[in-house]
């Protein structure tokens, strides 16, 4: 289980990075925290035949507020993330979600970036940047272009990102003060890939819910998907009990789910609609159950 | 926790809790295991695996991995049959099936080796492997046992026109008798997986060549088989192979492979150079070894109060390719049918069966743990159908201690254990009466909360005479052990033993032992940690296998410790004038009976045994050494009578009762274990803290059985959980902290009244589980008799029984 042979080569900025990129084009991969794409060369699944390590580019890491949003660097770890008072207090759904990718161990060297260009249908991030409503920074050698991450997911471990380009940081909005957040999965041991996952971002106008419904579900076929059926079932209603179970069923229902080793389809659509109600039950009531149960 | 955690500063140091010597230098990586091991000059192997679960070998060019630079010998099939013999199997059976290191005409399961590089680092050996190309043929694979029997859709092996290795009928008792008689009979069909219990360390082997032979490391647990298999495949004398175990990172039955050790010293000959080939964790689920998948139909025949009359059994044991050892399942499960219950008859009716896929072998209990599924599921739905408490139908049919020791229908012996008391303490220990309330208000809640109980015996040691009863063949008998004792001119002693330690703590209980026998400190004895084919003292039984060591080693050890003592006595009454039964030995000293002061130190005697020759005894050799070769008197040969199959197929016995808390969650299908309480009785324990570690140990195997771990293939043969990313080990997370009390009957049959401990958790955990979770979906009317339980299987079960209106 060794990878096939590469050449590494470490790039020490952006530019750096994006003219490697231009010249070795498809034959390249970026490595950061090297979580995923270290097991899948060891595999000889994943041969490229450049690796480009970013780990040395200064500034790519790094979280700041600004304008309302937090601007999140790709190179920031997990475990960055997860220390982070700015996350936990002005984006909930992170907190509530962190804890549930892989292993502290796999969390201090694995990227936001790295998670979100790998793009696993089965991981936890790209699931909570659409609940969110992040937006991607890529630059490339013709400039930089932004990219809201429902363009940016396409299929399994498929992205909106060219090969000459570099996700440079994360955009996410502020939560709200009428905003609530909710994060449920459910995988065969803690710290697995999920079978099913569910991110909520509900606001409210007082009593009821306002437009802004964002329900994503992971665990699926191809990639993570926004439940745009149960989000409209939600919209400018009252959050009871009936309404949530309703909108489980159409989540789980409207998306793409297939059958693997550990669930057949109705099984893991069952589980969509377990989480997806856990998630919105989260967000109803914060002081609820956070996170998966097993 | 029950465990006794005080240690004395005096003797005896038997029945201590002291803590492992091995674990510094363990936890620290201060460890040398195979992989550890570097020499200059030495290459790293890779093989080829077969990506076919079935298929011809059409042809293989492997001119391109020759070709590659780095690359200093790459063997093929061809090469393969005409270098080598094929390997022996470890207990010669009826047909004669070749078995290579390498696929020679066919591959019979996705992951044998098809051919082997060896190069300057393992990277460069994997990337020649790429280069090799083989035309394959495919051909249909045999993946179903039931299948395999009755519409086989090809044959593993040709040459036998059956892919039936063995099927033959064993009946002990009334059978017919006991079914006519019954006023009850429960039957179904149960099953259990193909798990394993991966050690930490893959399974590893550096092979040598020079002018003294074959020298080899790696991390074997049989080095008795592993040696005489390379003899007779290499043609080289046994002599001139010498076989090293250096630590070895756990083993549990798996680490035995001959065929990788025969590769690696084909292509250290090859190459002229050490070679290293170490499993990856892929190699190492797909193609080390797995334990057999298992299908047994039970028809339990009861009297109106309650009793076990009588059993039928029909049993398909998956073998996978396996030709070294088949039918090890098969003989240690229907040999244990009892389980601990007093059964006058029984039928089993047996089938080995090859299939294209791994080849099945030892691990951890060996098909006793789907003994005790089998039986102990059978148990509660006895107990449904008579209608009364299945604790009570336990109670009824448990052997009683008054008639230990007690023989059953196969001729085994259970020397000692009083099963109701077992159980009783478990009830007590986990608030029986309390876990019914909270039950019941869990239900009334609309929670499913079960309660499941496994009682089980733990056979130990294994009389190898078995065989002849499975094959026919009569040149393998008995069991035993070798142990050598060497007291230094000091008084320090030096210990080492046929036996490969693992991990089990050889290193700390053995000094406690011969440290009690020679009247020292434990701290003056030194195990060996590994094992030396050109040092220890050794047979061809020996190594770690069915919970041998604590009857068969230490009979081994306790034997050469007293040979010493019993010489160190005869020196020193020398030395001193005495007679030698007027003496003794205690706190490193000789004394006489009774007196307050030592006669002399234990180093004086020591130091004469090595330097006074002339001083000695007439006609005593000089040096205290002694090497004893220990048959277990256990173990007795088949009568050989057509009609009597009886034999003392395993040697001691002790028990155990497990109560696993459980709770489903309706939605998801998973299982939380609450609470798990365990009352084991092993007999005198040695070392209660690792006694202990040990029932851990092994109810977590049991834990990843019931729950987690599938070596799942697919209709076409091909393995599904080749990652740790697919085949779920229990972490720590998903592991209760255990509830452990220990009784202690001591053995009449071993020398210290100690028996083995090593697979007792893994024996009832899956029935307790499953007892436990049937129990929790009790409103629903569920039955489950396939393993694992895996959520989306609860899941399935849950909407069947809600489709069907059974909820409550």
């Amino acid at each position: 289980m060794k990878p096939a042979p590469f050449q590494y080569v470490a790039a020490l900025s952006v530019e750096d990075a994006i003219a490697l990129l231009s010249k070795y084009g498809s034959d390249a991969k970026l490595i950061a925290g090297g979580q995923s794409l270290v097991p899948m060369m060891n595999f000889r699944l994943a041969r490229p035949e450049w690796l480009i390590d970013i780990n040395r580019i200064s500034g790519l890491a790094g979280i700041a507020q600004k304008n309302g949003a937090l601007r999140i660097g790709s190179l920031t770890r997990y475990s960055e993330l997860e220390a982070s008072e700015a996350v936990q207090r002005s984006v909930p759904l992170l907190g509530l979600m962190l804890p549930h990718i892989a292993h502290k161990a796999i969390r201090n060297r694995g990227t936001i970036g790295g998670s979100i260009c790998h793009a696993d249908p089965a991981a936890e991030m790209p699931v909570a940047m659409l609940a969110l409503d992040a937006t991607f920074e890529l630059r490339g050698p013709t400039g930089t272009r932004r990219i809201a991450a429902d363009d940016f997911f396409i299929g399994q471990m498929t992205t909106g990102i060219e090969a000459e380009e570099i996700l440079i940081a994360i955009e996410i909005p502020e939560i709200k003060n009428s905003e609530k957040h909710g994060f449920s999965e459910f995988a065969r041991r803690r710290g697995d890939f999920a079978l099913a996952s569910a991110a909520a971002v509900l606001r409210f106008n007082g009593e009821r819910i306002s437009d802004h419904v964002r329900i994503a579900v992971g665990g699926l076929s191809e990639r993570a998907e926004r439940a745009r059926a149960a989000e409209a079932l939600l919209a400018g209603k009252a959050p009871t009990a009936a309404l949530i179970e309703e909108a489980a069923k159409a989540a789980a229902a409207e998306v793409k789910a297939g059958s693997d080793l550990h669930a057949t389809e109705a099984y893991r659509r069952s589980l969509i609609a377990t989480q997806v109600k856990q998630a919105l039950a989260v967000a109803v009531d914060h002081t609820s159950s956070t996170g998966a149960k097993k | 926790m029950s465990v006794k955690t005080t240690v004395s500063d005096t003797g005896p140091w038997v029945g201590q809790p002291l803590p492992r010597r091995e674990d510094a230098r363990l936890t620290a990586g201060a460890g040398t295991f195979t992989d550890d091991i570097r020499m200059p000059g030495m290459l790293h192997a890779a093989f080829l695996r077969s990506p076919h679960a079935h298929a011809r070998i059409v042809r293989i060019n492997a001119d391109k991995a020759r070709a590659l630079k780095g690359v200093h010998a790459v063997i093929t099939g061809e090469d393969v049959e005409r270098l080598t013999k094929p390997i022996s199997t470890i207990i010669p059976f009826k047909m004669f099936l070749p078995n290579y290191c390498l696929a020679v005409d066919k591959a019979r399961y996705v992951g044998e080796p098809v051919a082997a590089i060896a190069a300057v680092d393992r990277a460069t050996a994997e990337d020649a492997a790429e280069l090799i190309e083989v035309e394959y043929e495919p051909l249909p694979a045999v993946v179903d046992p039931w299948e395999a029997i009755e519409q086989p859709p090809s044959f593993v092996f040709d040459e036998i026109k059956s892919n039936v290795i063995w099927h033959d009928t064993f009946s002990y008792g009334e059978v017919d008798d006991a079914f006519s008689r019954a006023a009850h009979v429960v039957s179904d069909r149960f099953s259990v997986q193909r798990y394993i219990s991966t050690a930490l360390e893959t399974m590893g082997v550096i092979g040598k060549w020079d002018s003294s032979g074959l020298t080899l490391w790696s991390a074997d647990q049989r080095p008795g088989f592993a040696t005489h298999a390379l003899t007779t495949a290499l043609q080289i004398p046994h002599s001139q192979i010498r076989l090293v175990s250096p630590y070895i990172g756990g083993g549990f039955g798996n680490k035995r492979k001959a065929t990788y050790m025969v590769i690696v010293a084909l292509l250290a000959r090859e190459a002229d150079r050490p070679v290293k080939y170490l499993e990856d964790r892929q190699e190492n689920l797909l193609g080390l070894v797995h334990a057999s998948n298992q299908v047994m139909d039970l028809e339990m025949a009861l009297d109106a109060d309650g009793k076990i009359l009588g059993l039928k059994l029909r049993d398909v044991v998956d073998e996978g390719s396996n030709v070294i050892n088949p039918t090890l399942h098969s003989m240690l499960k229907f040999t244990n049918m009892l389980n601990n219950y007093t059964i006058p008859a029984v039928r089993f009716e047996g089938y080995a069966v090859l299939t294209n896929k791994c080849h099945s072998g030892a691990n951890r209990g060996i098909g006793k743990p789907f003994m005790c599924f089998v039986i102990e599921r059978a148990v509660e739905m006895a107990a449904k159908k008579v209608g009364i408490d299945s604790l009570e139908l336990r109670r009824r049919n448990f052997i009683p201690a008054s008639a230990m020791p007690y023989e059953s229908p196969m001729g085994n012996v259970y020397d000692s254990g009083d099963f109701l008391a077992t159980l009783d303490t478990a009830l007590k220990t986990a608030n029986y009466d309390d876990l019914l309330k909270q039950q019941e208000e869990a239900r009334r809640a609309g929670r499913y909360f079960g309660i499941g109980i496994a009682t089980a015996v733990e056979p130990n040691s294994l009389n190898l005479s078995a065989y002849t009863l499975m094959t026919g063949r009569t040149d393998t008998s008995g069991v035993g052990e070798g142990a050598l004792v060497r007291m230094e001119g000091d008084g320090s002693v030096r210990v080492s033993l046929g036996n490969t330690a693992s991990g089990q703590g050889y290193e700390t209980v053995v000094a406690q032992i011969v440290a009690d026998e020679l009247g020292i400190h434990p701290h003056r004895v030194t195990v060996a940690p590994g094992f030396d084919s050109a040092v220890n003292p050794w047979l061809h039984c020996s190594g770690s296998f069915a919970n041998k060591f604590s009857g068969t080693d230490v009979g081994a050890i306790i034997e050469a410790a007293r040979t010493i003592r019993a010489k160190i006595l005869r020196i020193a009454a020398h030395l001193t004038g005495r007679k030698a039964e007027e003496l003794t030995i205690r706190e490193a000293a000789i004394w006489v009976h009774g007196a307050n002061e030592p006669l002399l130190p234990l180093a004086k005697v020591a130091m004469t045994a090595y330097r006074d020759l002339l001083r000695l005894p007439e006609g005593e050799m000089p040096g205290l050494e002694a090497r004893h070769f220990y048959v277990d008197p256990q173990s007795n040969l088949p009568a050989m009578s057509k009609d009597d199959k009886r034999l003392r197929f395993q040697l001691t016995f002790s028990n155990s009762a497990h109560i696993a808390v459980t709770e489903v969650n309706p939605d998801t299908g998973a299982v939380k274990i609450h609470r798990y309480i365990i009352a084991h009785d092993c007999g005198r324990e040695i070392n209660p803290m690792l006694v202990e570690g040990m029932v851990h140990g092994a109810t977590t195997h049991g834990i990843g059985g019931a729950l987690y771990e599938d070596l799942i293939y697919d209709e076409n043969g091909q393995m599904l959980a080749g990652s740790f990313m697919d085949y779920l080990k229990p972490t720590a997370l998903d592991v209760p902290e255990f509830e452990v009390v220990a009784l202690e009957t001591p053995s009449p049959f071993t020398p210290l009244g100690a028996k083995g401990v090593g697979e007792g958790g893994s024996i009832p955990s899956l029935a307790a589980i499953t007892n436990s979770v049937e129990d929790a979906l009790k409103p629903l009317g569920v039955t489950l008799t396939e393993l694992p339980l895996t959520p989306n299987k609860i899941w399935d079960a849950i909407q069947k029984a809600r489709a069907e209106g059974k909820d409550t």
